[in-house]
């Protein structure tokens, strides 16, 4: 079925991240605790989710020459909705994600989709592309944020879960832990395909 | 000619849909996010005075009176030094016999697991209690000073103590 296709690529096999590997600035910052990066997760499957359908609605009004800046629009329309949301009902998440809760407007990912995928198919497969990316760009950056932070401060969502003798190795919660976490998580997606394509 | 106008027509009428969604939004919120800034800070300034039970400003945003019932018990003041990567901002509670009855840092922009743990109560609650001369970390004035400072954070920590030493001192007459 073409549709569970859509939605399940997002997943794995093209996933936003380890893939396709756009949207990595705010896959970088976000992720120094497990919180903050399921905070990021959250903002970015609404902009995603809400873009992609709207996108893909209005795509036979969009003249070719302009639908840059309509797509642009259409996205920080959604961006500024779910900036403003988290002042108002969660401000200290709003805080600590700070500046990088008004630049998913340039997350390649959301343009990225906007412009390779909705822009050219129906409502629904764009539904089910927007929820498929989400989802693994969520699943990635919560699962990076994770580790990071309990590596970095021996904490997951703020719970402690390592001994209290656990030096906490603080690199991991500054930038280039990222870049480290992240590099590994590639290598691994690298290595699971490769055992894939190998049986195939 | 006619093509490039049909192109600004259609840009403008989506910028107008989009601007008029968020204007309505915009108002759905706002009292909101005013609220909860004014909620962040009412509460701040009780956690740093706790015998009082009302702060009237007396210079906006960074100076309030701690009155309990009619009577002036102290000072709330806000102090913004220069950390190690950025402004630091906190309220500070002064008493009339001249002891710190509280410190909250309120925002920074510390390094995360260093800087930033300036934030957390163990350094924080450290203030509480301390005379002015006692407001400078141990490393710097091994007689009287009794902060000790975050490990590997010491200019953050050097940043807030004397912010607080000097706001503490600038209210005068409350030696």
């Amino acid at each position: 079925m073409k549709l569970t296709q859509e939605l399940t690529k997002g997943f794995f096999k093209e996933n936003p991240i380890l893939i396709i590997m756009l949207g990595l600035c705010a896959t970088l910052a976000c992720s120094t605790s497990a919180t903050d990066a399921l905070g990021m997760g959250a903002a970015f499957t609404f902009v995603m989710i809400g873009s992609n359908v709207v996108i893909s609605s209005i795509r036979k009004l969009v003249p070719n020459q302009i639908r840059i800046p309509l797509y642009i629009v259409v996205i920080s329309t959604f961006v500024t909705i779910i900036d403003y949301s988290m002042k108002a009902w969660a401000p200290a998440l709003s805080r600590s994600l700070g500046v990088f809760v008004p630049l998913i407007v340039v997350n390649c990912i959301v343009m990225g989709r906007a412009e390779a995928f909705a822009g050219k198919n129906g409502v629904l497969a764009s539904l089910m592309d927007g929820i498929g990316m989400s989802v693994g760009f969520t699943a990635v950056i919560t699962l990076i944020g994770s580790i990071r932070e309990i590596l970095g401060n021996g904490t997951v969502f703020g719970f402690q879960v390592m001994p209290s003798v656990y030096q906490p190795i603080l690199i991991f919660i500054l930038p280039p832990g990222a870049f480290l976490v992240l590099g590994f998580f590639m290598a691994a997606h690298k290595r699971i395909t490769n055992r894939k394509g190998g049986a195939a | 000619m006619k093509d490039f106008l049909r192109l600004a027509l259609i840009l403008f009428l989506f910028c107008g849909i989009s601007a008029g969604l968020l204007a309505f939004f915009n108002q759905f919120t706002r009292e909101r996010i005013e609220g909860q800034a004014l909620s962040e800070k009412a509460e701040a300034l009780r956690t740093v005075f706790p015998d009082a039970d009302s702060f009237p400003e007396t210079e906006p945003g960074r100076r309030w009176d701690a009155m309990k019932g009619q009577d002036r018990i102290g000072t709330v003041f806000q102090v913004s030094p220069m950390g190690y990567s950025g402004q630091i901002t906190a309220v500070c509670g002064l008493d009339k016999e001249g002891r710190i009855t509280g410190m909250r840092v309120l925002s920074h922009t510390e390094t995360a697991g260093l800087g930033a743990k300036i934030t957390t109560a163990a350094f924080q609650d450290q203030f509480k209690g301390k005379t002015i001369d006692q407001i400078a970390l141990k490393k710097d004035d091994a007689a009287k000073g009794a902060i000790d400072a975050i490990a590997a954070a010491t200019v953050s920590s050097r940043a807030v103590t004397r912010a607080v030493r000097a706001g503490a001192a600038a209210q005068g007459g409350t030696k």
